[in-house]
């Protein structure tokens, strides 16, 4: 019983390891730029593979270490001066998903005033060929955002209010498909009568949008709307006075 | 019969029997193949702008040869080197821990002075087959192709048994990698020289 149990073991282990092709190569090239346009150099490029569907808490955690997960770190290397990456990897042959790792985290290169970005391959498709040109990358910077609601006179008003915004990381599928990004945050408040003020910090990338809907009640709705807030460097700061 | 034929007929076997015996004489001096051997330890050094170069560190390893003189002065033969290497610039050839590089090659060359001198000089060259076994963490892969190489060689015999070699080659891998062509050159030629001695034996 116990070498069946040990034979079904060591088959599951053999099963869940990453496989490489013998004699290739890939090779992935791309560019990074900042929301001006101008190139970004030194931004960490890491690819890693995968034999099952990764999950957007793994893929925002990815690093070298985790590779007793399977994740495995297969190739890596920073822009240069151009802003130009060429990341040449070994070729994974039983993988499920190819990563493309743009500025993350847990790299020793990682620039803390700039988001991730995750390209997706899913379904095994970085297999049939060796060349991947990924579309030029935007990399703004991330922004520290205050969003304040004032009231502005004695009144007994409560007031309900909730922030939603993209997530500063962002993921990119390969095939593209068409849901929402999945990676955004939301957050729900009110203001009670007997509070005059209430400031949220929010962290968010330069050119997202904020969502801000709000509804003023006293017993019955007073009012309700629902604003769109675009930070900048200039801009970062959202008053709502009521 | 007369007298004079019989004499004849003597003349004739024992010029014959001469012959013969110029014969025994010319196959006992006729050239018999010699066997070389070698073993020995192995210094690698690559060159140029390739990967092995740019983005592995080799390690030192060993080298084990045959010599078979055809002729006094020609011998045909097979080598075998080995050595391993560690991946020091991932950002090159992707991440992998190390690799093991075997070259098994058949050669032929010559040497400068007889082959029964106690101190000799060899040129010689060769053909092969160049194999690159590479391990990532549980996994392995490899990477082959062909190689070319041309060695000097010098060798000291301190019996008609027993001596010692030094030899300096040059080889140069072809490798079958399918990848892209911007890292295709990179990836696929390698360049380096091995300076290897060690002890030889010879069988006559």
């Amino acid at each position: 019983m116990k070498v069946k149990l040990t034979i079904l073991l060591l088959c599951f282990l053999y099963s869940c390891e990453i496989l490489y092709e013998d004699n290739e190569r890939l090779l992935f090239k791309g560019e990074i730029k900042d929301l001006t346009n101008l190139p970004l150099t030194d931004i960490a490029v890491e690819v890693y593979a995968t034999n099952f569907s990764i999950s957007d808490f793994q893929l925002e955690n990815l690093s070298r270490e985790n590779s007793f997960e399977d994740i495995n770190l297969i190739g890596q290397n920073v822009s240069n001066e151009q802003g130009v990456f060429n990341v040449t990897t070994i070729s994974p042959e039983n993988e499920v998903s190819t990563i493309v790792v743009i500025n993350g985290a847990n790299s020793s290169a990682y620039v803390a005033t700039k988001p991730s970005l995750f390209y997706l391959y899913e379904n095994n498709t970085v297999n049939d060929k060796v060349l991947y040109t990924l579309p030029t990358t935007i990399l703004p910077n991330k922004l520290k955002f205050e969003i304040v609601v004032d009231r502005a006179s004695a009144n007994n008003d409560t007031l309900s209010y909730s922030v939603s915004y993209p997530k500063v990381n962002k993921i990119q599928r390969f095939p593209p498909d068409n849901q929402q990004p999945k990676l955004s945050n939301f957050q729900f408040n009110e203001l009670l009568p007997n509070v005059q003020q209430q400031r949220d910090t929010i962290e968010i990338v330069e050119g997202d949008i904020i969502n801000f809907m709000y509804t003023l009640k006293n017993r019955t709705i007073i009012s309700s709307g629902q604003e769109q807030i675009i930070p900048s460097a200039t801009n970062n700061q959202y008053v709502f006075t009521f | 019969m007369s007298l004079h034929f019989k004499q004849l007929c003597i003349a004739i076997l024992l010029w014959n029997m001469s012959f013969a015996q110029d014969e025994a004489e010319i196959k006992k001096k006729k050239f018999m193949p010699i066997t070389v051997f070698q073993i020995g330890y192995l210094v690698p050094t690559a060159y140029g702008s390739n990967f092995l170069n740019d983005a592995l560190d080799l390690s030192n390893g060993y080298l084990a040869d045959y010599k078979l003189y055809i002729t006094p002065k020609i011998y045909v033969g097979v080598q075998k080197t080995f050595f391993r290497a560690n991946v020091t610039n991932e950002s090159l050839v992707g991440v992998y821990d190390d690799s093991k590089i075997s070259h098994h090659y058949a050669q032929v060359g010559t040497t400068i002075f007889p082959l029964n001198s106690k101190f000799n000089i060899l040129a010689g060259g060769g053909l092969g087959y160049a194999y690159y076994k590479n391990f990532q963490s549980n996994s392995k892969f490899s990477d082959d192709g062909f190689s070319l190489m041309g060695n000097v060689a010098a060798n000291y015999h301190f019996n008609k048994v027993v001596g010692l070699f030094f030899a300096v080659q040059l080889s140069k891998d072809f490798l079958s990698i399918n990848t892209a062509k911007d890292v295709d050159k990179f990836l696929n030629n390698a360049t380096f020289s091995t300076f290897s001695f060690g002890v030889q034996i010879k069988i006559e």
